[in-house]
């Protein structure tokens, strides 16, 4: 969809376009410029919901006022410093590389300044963090990897824990964040599209810590542990204290219903190897990544 | 100062908790730690619900735990004075 505006001071076309991105329950709607929306596409792929329109309600109306493209120099990879200053329980200021708004109650972000397309990127983020809890999600750090039995393990860990390494070795379906939730007697995870996620959902089997260490070991964490290591992979970029207690309940629920396990792997060409076989010993055999693969490259 | 054996004592708001296989949880948001309790202690914090007395509490930690020795009565009360001491525990009237 997209629609033509006029600038309120130069009265200067504009042609602004709407895209829907909808990850696990949350709807976002982007207004941008065709330049800029057209690098969120690419982002987004199948996350992006095909007719925004009528039939779309979005949690979250994310509107760019930077317009004349992006910066055509800025790598997909560009990480933007960005600080957040909590103004009340609603809103939000972005600042720092970017510069925007958000207001929850409003329903609504717009970003003022800074790059587009990492500033665009941000505020979802920003957005997924804030609004899934309210559908009884936990947003982690993590890979959705698909198991040989049939549904998900998680792969939660730091940067520099394998996530990506294991993500590319198994069948997966996203590699930077996740979303879980407690569901009946189980636990559903959710997809994200960071990084090249397929949208899909799946019931969690179970949820593995990654830790790199030259002391390979698998372990099965219970009660506090399980709780300590799982919530140190939550993503909360706004810290609330009338939400810990929610949080805190929600990985009670899903410790209660699928195993945690930690593994310590050595890093190196064995990794993936290593991580498979560890967890096929624990009764969670992830499904390999078939896909042909070159090493190194073309030339 | 020690929590006298005739007061009832209770758990505060202070610290969420849970029970997770077999462990009692707690969740203390001010701050920001998540303690886990032993059988034992798990038992005295279930227990104290504001219905009993710090010597009933302690009286049934012998019976059930009755393989711990004479300690279990000290190390208990020494353990509720601890969290009252750190606000999870209060006294209360019955």
């Amino acid at each position: 969809m997209s629609i033509e505006t006029r600038e309120a001071l130069t009265g200067a076309a504009r042609t602004i376009e709407t895209i829907g991105v909808q990850i696990g329950s949350v709807r976002v709607l982007i207004d941008v410029d065709p330049p800029l929306a057209a690098r969120l596409r690419k982002r987004y792929l199948e996350f992006v919901v095909p007719h925004p329109g009528a039939d779309v309600s979005p949690r979250m109306r994310l509107t760019s006022l930077v317009h004349g493209g992006t910066h055509g120099s800025r790598a997909l990879a560009f990480v933007p410093r960005l600080r957040l200053e909590v103004l009340d329980d609603d809103r939000i200021r972005v600042v720092g590389d970017c510069q925007a708004s958000l207001d929850l109650s409003a329903g609504s972000g717009v970003l003022e300044a800074g790059d587009g397309f990492t500033g665009m990127d941000s505020l979802v983020r920003l957005s997924l963090s804030l609004l899934t809890p309210a559908d009884g999600w936990i947003l982690f750090h993590g890979a959705a990897v698909e198991l040989a039995s049939g549904g998900w393990a998680l792969l939660l860990g730091r940067s520099g824990a394998g996530k990506s390494t294991a993500a590319r070795a198994f069948v997966s379906y996203c590699d930077e964040m996740v979303l879980a939730r407690p569901e009946g007697g189980g636990a559903e995870a959710a997809s994200t599209p960071y990084w090249n996620g397929r949208p899909r959902r799946a019931p969690c089997r179970v949820v593995v810590c990654l830790e790199r260490s030259e002391a390979p070991a698998l372990t099965t964490l219970t009660g506090c542990e399980a709780i300590r290591s799982l919530s140190a992979h939550v993503v909360r970029y706004v810290p609330r204290d009338a939400a810990d207690r929610t949080l805190f309940e929600r990985l009670c629920a899903v410790a209660a219903r699928v195993p945690v396990v930690l593994v310590r792997s050595a890093s190196g060409d064995s990794y993936p190897t290593s991580l498979g076989h560890a967890l096929e010993s624990s009764g969670f055999a992830p499904r390999w990544n078939a896909a042909p693969r070159l090493q190194g490259g073309l030339s | 100062m020690s929590v006298p054996l005739d007061d009832h004592v209770r758990r505060t708001t202070k610290a969420a908790w849970q029970e997770l296989d077999g462990e009692t949880v707690l969740l203390v948001s001010a701050e920001a730690k998540l303690l886990g309790l032993n059988a034992v202690a798990g038992r005295i914090w279930q227990l104290a619900d504001g219905t009993r007395s710090l010597a009933a509490i302690a009286e049934t930690l012998e019976r059930e735990f009755a393989g711990g020795g004479s300690a279990v009565r000290d190390d208990a009360l020494s353990f509720v004075d601890r969290l009252v001491a750190r606000g999870l525990m209060e006294r209360c009237n019955p």
